[in-house]
């Protein structure tokens, strides 16, 4: 609808809308508004525009969480719900996200799961991470029935290759990051947080789901670079890390 | 890098109300844009703003950023095959999910998606949230005439394809 009314017009127009047109511009350009129909009607289309944007965020600043104000207001002592990371594309169903996020708040940092203090599951976990691509839903299943997602590959600072992982071993969940022993073949898990499955009718979501601000935070904290692409993580799995 | 200044601090509770409104226009969702606002509040306190800051506009910015990092973050997990089909169950609401002004928001939302990262940030700035020219320009850290231009480009493209028609009307 718009094909008649040059480039300079429009940006004329859309600047007039926002009240950034003066002194002589504005008043040419209200002349010319009263003299040409293509342009009058561009600019109501632009001002019914500017109201069909507006319409969805009316109130929504009302709506501002407690615990973040909180965490600004003066001698506050506050410590922050963990938020989603990852999550903000996969907000639905978002009451349920919410409950996920206070359920991770009040399990907090737990001990080191069982798989950690040496055994099997352990090289089976080191195992898998060494041989298995990252996903971002579903599962791979383990010899002595834990469930594993590796999710992401990144360099650490220190030139190590690391993963985040998630971990279902019936009673724990676990949200790790493991990284590689150079040469030995060996992934030793270096952070992790539990994570609690929402609720027993939807237990595996997505992982952003349960994404951990303190994962997120050491990953920002020790990563040297973004994430992998997945052929480069393929090409390193083939290669055996190398 | 110094902590806020009490001033600071104070400007900044002042601004949460229409932050966490352009935390909405670029997530689309009310928990998105709550953790966006969390995750910004956060990186303020966390990092400081120089001295003579206008928190107002800095805390903008660093959403902006924010924001920037998890489209980043997003288009590396999406490069995993199995990522493909579990991401557009996940955008699919049920009717259940959506209130009417949730519909007109997420309907909203996906028109400005359309949007280069630039002109939709530019855009809601000033049609959203009300800022000047000059004051995008601040935030975004590019001169007023690329505001201008950006914000026309994304006006045009909304109008000639009636993105934005068609998703409220729907």
């Amino acid at each position: 609808m718009t094909e008649t009314i040059s480039t300079d017009d429009f940006q004329q127009l859309s600047a007039y809308v926002d009240g950034e047109l003066h002194g002589v511009q504005r008043q040419q350009l209200e002349a010319r508004l009263a003299a040409e129909p293509a342009l009058a009607a561009t600019l109501a289309a632009l001002r019914e525009q500017q109201a069909q944007l507006r319409a969805p965020f009316q109130g929504a600043g009302e709506a501002v969480p407690a615990h973040v104000r909180a965490l600004l207001e003066k001698g506050n002592n506050v410590v922050s719900l963990p938020t989603r990371r990852g999550g903000y594309w996969q907000g639905r169903p978002l009451h349920r996200l919410a409950v996920a996020a206070s359920l991770l708040a009040a399990v907090g940092l737990l001990a080191l799961p069982r798989w950690q203090a040496g055994s099997d599951s352990e090289a089976l976990l080191s195992l898998a991470l060494e041989t298995l691509p990252s996903r971002a839903t579903g599962w791979h299943e383990l010899e002595d029935g834990q469930r594993i997602r590796p999710m992401l590959s990144f360099p650490h600072q220190n030139g190590q290759w690391c993963r985040e992982y998630l971990l279902d071993a019936g009673d724990a969940h676990t949200h790790g990051i493991a990284c590689r022993e150079a040469g030995a073949h060996q992934w030793q898990t270096t952070f992790s947080v539990a994570w609690e499955p929402s609720d027993e009718s939807n237990a595996y979501r997505p992982a952003s789901a349960h994404d951990h601000r303190d994962v997120a935070a050491w990953i920002d904290a020790h990563a040297a670079d973004i994430a992998l692409g997945a052929s480069q993580e393929a090409e390193l799995i083939a290669n055996q890390w190398q | 890098m110094p902590s806020l200044s009490e001033q600071q601090r104070a400007d900044l509770l002042d601004e949460l109300a229409p932050l966490r409104r352009f935390c909405l226009s670029l997530t689309g969702a009310a928990a998105d844009a709550d953790d966006l606002l969390q995750v910004t509040v956060e990186r303020v306190l966390d990092k400081g703003m120089p001295a003579d800051a206008d928190a107002r506009k800095w805390a903008y910015r660093v959403c902006k950023n924010a924001w920037i990092d998890e489209l980043r973050s997003r288009e590396v997990r999406q490069r995993y095959p199995q990522q493909a089909a579990g991401d557009e169950e996940a955008e699919a609401p049920s009717a259940e999910d959506s209130a009417v002004g949730e519909r007109a928001l997420e309907a909203v939302s996906r028109a400005l998606d359309r949007l280069p990262d630039e002109q939709r940030l530019a855009l809601t700035l000033v049609a959203v949230e009300g800022k000047s020219y000059a004051e995008a320009a601040e935030i975004l850290e590019v001169p007023v005439g690329t505001i201008m231009s950006r914000i026309a480009r994304a006006r045009r493209h909304l109008l000639d394809n009636r993105s934005l028609q068609r998703a409220v009307e729907r």
